[in-house]
């Protein structure tokens, strides 16, 4: 079939853009982005176009919705507006859906990337699983090992972890106040150009940057410094990866625009997502950009996650609806202020708290604070091992920072979120700085705790509600990785026995690296240690057994 | 951190009778890439915030506040009369970030899940994790291990979806053809001894790749004793079986198939199930079973990708689980199954009415698809793509879809009794005969 050319659309390497050059975007794929093709049902699929009246089909695999347990599905919105999902509705919900979205829900999307963005072109538009995903695959498509590909410094951290495999060579340029810095954006290129000795296949094109609410240092990078850098992408013939999930956190008098708005030679991949705006778990995001790629990512799609899950792109697409452009606004104005209060309150309580210990920005978008201690080189230890213990939780900074040879990334960052804790729990916190704490056990600790009474436990992420049907919890210090157990099979009581007691603790989760065998462990009861125990085996990933060492 | 030790090597002593030969470095299977994947620090710390007591204050995770979603109930009304309502904090796991493998209450059903159906030796080295559909795992595995030029070993003809999934690495197909029970062992062995036979430095093949249930587009239902056998060959050739799935209910028969799975004592296979033959399509939910660090390794790739599966979609799925309990699922699949055979049933009979010489066909043994061979016509393509939809007014696909080289000639045809009406199946067919025939006249012109 494929010694026939497939259609003219399955070719659209090149491209005309608005000033009358074309564009061959194949030079910036990496072999298997450059082979990509759309899959072949996909292609015949677009090739049944227009199909006469009365043709019988027996051509999809898709499933009669009859045999699907639904018959109607209906949805209340919390500012009362509510919809119902059935008929025609409903089998969209259920049924297998175009990989790019369902048209609807797209058209939908596009028309707000338009709306908010005004690309100066026709930028293509689809939905992809989460933002994230959209990264993602666009560097799956473009990196290769050694070529170089231009970040921020810091930068968001699952970035790095998405670059990470392909062993790139990262050159990092430095963020002020304003974002990074058109000057050092250059001298890397320049730095690039000169490492690559003037090889084009080495030399990368890529750069990666988060422009509103940077993660994690929160400066949003402003307009006239978004043009500057938009030109320079230009003359050294950069593609722009804009990833901007935080567009609407903008807590600044005046609204910060996006590097499409600027795209004149389509040289922008914009990425974003609903994620932060309405519900994290649907995955629905956005992909905008120019054809040749956007295309590469929705043939990427098709063969991996399919689509997008039809019933939350239906949710979505009612909800949008209902709401219309005001009530999006809304929603959007409402959850800017939600984030703006959280993000001033914890910068009072910084500011009464950390002064003199601590130096940051404020950020200007986002939901996150980038904090540097003064006077301490490595917080690592004080934020792993010292902190849990005294109640409180951040991400240490290093993962934020590329790998790169010669000088060391700082260590003595570290990133506060204010999204998602309690607001009292935000003074609390911060008043309680982890600075002076002294662990003096050198064993990873668990300690047991007896339960008079059953009880129902909901975690700090309020998603779980646990019935305990037995009497003993267990947490894991130290080390904060496993949770308290819901399933205790043998006596605790065990434990003030001589004889080799061994305890079954059923768990959520046991990263591999958490436990070794034959490892010491010291087990905490009632104010009192005994270190003479030690993990047994791993049954799965849910159960480990513990047993004394003698 | 005391005592790491490579990540593709498996942990932990299980004392329990073992072959020698059980696999326990998987590092030759995967590719660079893959070894140079982490964990999401991020995700780890998500992680940590589910399992951490309350009195820890988490200022880590950028998880968006649950005041901000604009939901407040969804109600799923369901064809028995009974529903499910997502409301409170219900409703808050369907909305927010979850774990990258997915939902723990549903994790563990679906452990429960494996265990009933399959039984898997040493189930204790294995994990199960939830996919955005069954499609998404295999997807990954598949760039988990390929690399650029790589062989590997797939029937003919095969699902076309895997087929795009491996071409972007220009792979080498290793092809044996089916016949009515699927994969033939000693053909298999004939394809594997050629691809050798061709040169002294090939590489080998790493991955053999199969729909034994209801193969898509075949509809053959691969019997145990063959399975067995070419489990051996998987065996002698250190390959690793990707065993995918997605019509593992939509056989036919009395029971259901034992799966490669069931037979794994190596640890050579990984397993991809989906729910959208069950539940629905539209929910992207599949999930994988596979030796650890392979499992692992996905993981790691979709932490840094998709981050986990619509948590809406592993909400309902485990409340309609929850609900129907195991008794009340296999009911609910014999439904399905029921379902099909009976459309299966009334297209045989049509295409025997109408097509009678024209073609020749295997009655499949489940799934959704009938499988024809057009006699007298060497190539059908055009003969479906423009003749078909645009003159006759009927639509199939063209087998080429199914052939790991699309450029040879193909006289098959797939034709889905999935959707269609009865009314239309007769049509259909009446028109496919026709078509047929001026085919057959306009080949024996030339």
């Amino acid at each position: 079939m494929f010694h026939r050319s497939p259609p003219q659309r399955f070719h659209s390497e090149k491209m005309e853009n608005s000033t009358g050059y074309s564009m061959d975007y194949s030079k910036y794929m990496n072999e298997v982005g450059k082979s990509r093709h759309p899959a072949v049902l996909r292609v015949m699929e677009s090739m049944y176009i227009g199909i006469p009246e009365g043709c019988v089909e027996f051509a999809a695999g898709k499933v009669d919705p009859e045999i699907f347990p639904f018959e109607s599905i209906s949805v209340k919105l919390k500012d009362g507006n509510s919809f119902c999902l059935e008929g025609n509705d409903l089998m969209n919900a259920v049924q297998y859906q175009n990989s790019a979205g369902y048209p609807p829900l797209r058209k939908q999307l596009k028309e707000m990337v338009r709306h908010f963005h005004k690309p100066p072109y026709d930028a293509e538009t689809i939905l992809i699983s989460g933002h994230q995903d959209g990264v993602c695959k666009t560097l799956e498509m473009m990196l290769e090992k050694g070529k170089s590909v231009f970040v921020a410094d810091p930068t968001y951290a699952s970035g790095i972890e998405m670059m990470r495999p392909y062993q790139p060579a990262y050159y990092t340029i430095r963020e002020d106040a304003d974002g990074i810095i058109p000057e050092l954006l250059i001298e890397a290129l320049e730095r690039s150009k000169k490492d690559c000795g003037g090889d084009p296949k080495k030399m990368g094109n890529l750069l990666y940057i988060v422009p509103n609410g940077s993660n994690p240092s929160g400066t949003v990078i402003p307009t006239k410094r978004k043009k500057e850098i938009y030109k320079i992408a230009c003359d050294y013939d950069l593609l722009i990866l804009e990833d901007d999930p935080y567009f609407f956190h903008n807590y600044q008098e005046e609204d910060s625009i996006s590097f499409l708005s600027l795209d004149t030679e389509r040289r922008v991949i914009r990425i974003e997502g609903l994620s932060k705006l309405m519900t994290p778990g649907f995955r629905i995001g956005m992909a905008t950009g120019p054809l040749p790629i956007i295309e590469k990512m929705e043939w990427h799609m098709q063969v991996s996650v399919g689509h997008l899950s039809s019933i939350s792109m239906m949710v979505i697409h009612k909800t949008l609806e209902k709401w219309g452009l005001e009530g999006f606004n809304k929603q959007v104005a409402y959850v800017r202020e939600v984030y703006r209060k959280r993000r001033d309150l914890a910068l009072a309580s910084a500011e009464k708290y950390l002064k003199g210990l601590v130096k940051y920005n404020i950020p200007r978008a986002g939901m996150f604070i980038w904090m540097e201690v003064i006077g301490v080189e490595d917080i690592l230890d004080m934020v792993l091992k010292r902190a849990a213990p005294k109640g409180v939780m951040v991400v240490p900074g290093l993962t934020f920072f590329v790998p790169r040879e010669g000088q060391d990334p700082p260590k003595n960052c570290f990133r506060l979120s204010y999204s998602y804790v309690k607001m009292e729990d935000i003074d609390r916190s911060h008043s309680s700085p982890p600075l002076d704490i002294d662990i003096q056990e050198p064993m990873r600790m668990i300690k047991v705790s007896k339960c008079d009474y059953p009880r129902s436990i909901a975690s700090a992420s309020e998603s779980r509600h646990y019935e305990y049907r037995n009497r003993y919890i267990v947490d894991f210090c130290n080390d904060a990785i496993l949770s308290s157990s819901d399933h205790l099979f043998s006596p605790f009581d065990d434990l003030s026995c001589k004889s080799k007691g061994k305890l079954v603790i059923a768990l959520d989760n046991v990263p591999s690296e958490a436990r070794v065998d034959g490892e010491k462990l010291s087990v905490h009861r009632d104010g009192k240690s005994q270190r003479d125990w030690q993990f047994c085996k791993q049954r799965h990933r849910h159960e480990v057994t513990i047993g004394r060492t003698q | 951190m005391s005592g790491m030790r490579n990540m593709w090597q498996l942990s932990g002593q299980i004392l329990r009778k073992q072959k020698p030969s059980v696999i326990t470095d998987y590092s030759y299977f995967v590719n660079d890439l893959a070894k140079g994947r982490k964990p999401s620090p991020l995700r780890e710390l998500m992680r940590m915030l589910a399992s951490a007591s309350s009195n820890v204050i988490f200022l880590a995770e950028g998880l968006p506040h649950s005041d901000t979603h604009p939901f407040n109930e969804a109600r799923f009304d369901l064809k028995d009369g009974t529903s499910i309502t997502l409301s409170g904090k219900l409703l808050t796991s369907a909305l927010q970030y979850g774990p990258t493998e997915g939902h723990p209450d549903l994790l563990q059903k679906l452990r429960q899940f494996q265990e009933r159906f399959h039984n898997p030796p040493g189930f204790d080295d294995r994990d199960v994790i939830a996919t955005v559909g069954g499609q998404d795992g295999l997807c990954k595995t598949i760039e988990l291990c390929m690399d650029f030029g790589d062989p590997v070993i797939v029937p003919s003809p095969t699902y076309s979806g895997v087929l795009a999934m491996m071409r972007p690495y220009r792979p080498k197909f290793v092809t044996a053809a089916e016949d009515k029970y699927g994969f033939c062992p000693y053909k298999l062995r004939e394809a594997i001894n050629k691809y050798w036979s061709h040169g002294n430095s090939v590489k080998a093949p790493k991955l053999l790749y199969l729909n034994p249930t209801a193969s898509n587009p075949s509809g053959t239902v691969m019997p145990i004793e063959r399975k067995k056998e070419i489990y051996e060959i998987a065996c002698e050739n250190n390959l690793l079986i990707l065993e995918d799935d997605p019509y593992y209910f939509l056989h036919f028969d009395n029971s259901e198939p034992q799966s490669f799975l069931s037979l794994d004592e190596e640890g050579r296979v990984v397993r991809f199930d989906s729910f959208s033959k069950v539940f629905s399509s539209g929910l992207r939910l599949g999930f994988m079973t596979g030796p650890r660090p392979l499992v692992q390794a996905i993981e790691y790739h979709m932490q840094a990708s998709v981050l986990h599966t619509s948590s809406l979609s592993q909400i309902i799925a485990l409340q309609l689980l929850n609900q129907l309990g195991w008794d009340g699922f296999i009911k609910y699949m014999k439904k399905i199954r029921q379902f099909y055979m009976e459309r299966r049933n009334h297209m045989s009979e049509v295409a025997s009415k109408h097509l009678q010489d024209r073609a020749e066909w295997t009655v499949p043994d489940g799934g959704m698809f009938l499988w024809i061979k057009v006699k007298g016509v060497l190539d059908v393509y055009e003969m479906v793509m423009s003749r078909g939809v645009h003159t006759k007014g009927v639509m199939f696909v063209p087998g080429h879809a199914f052939m790991p080289d699309p450029t040879k000639p193909c006289p098959y045809i797939r034709a889905s009794y999935s959707l269609a009406s009865y009314e239309d199946m007769d049509k259909g067919f009446a028109r496919l005969a026709e078509l047929i025939d001026e085919e057959q006249h306009h080949q024996a012109q030339r």
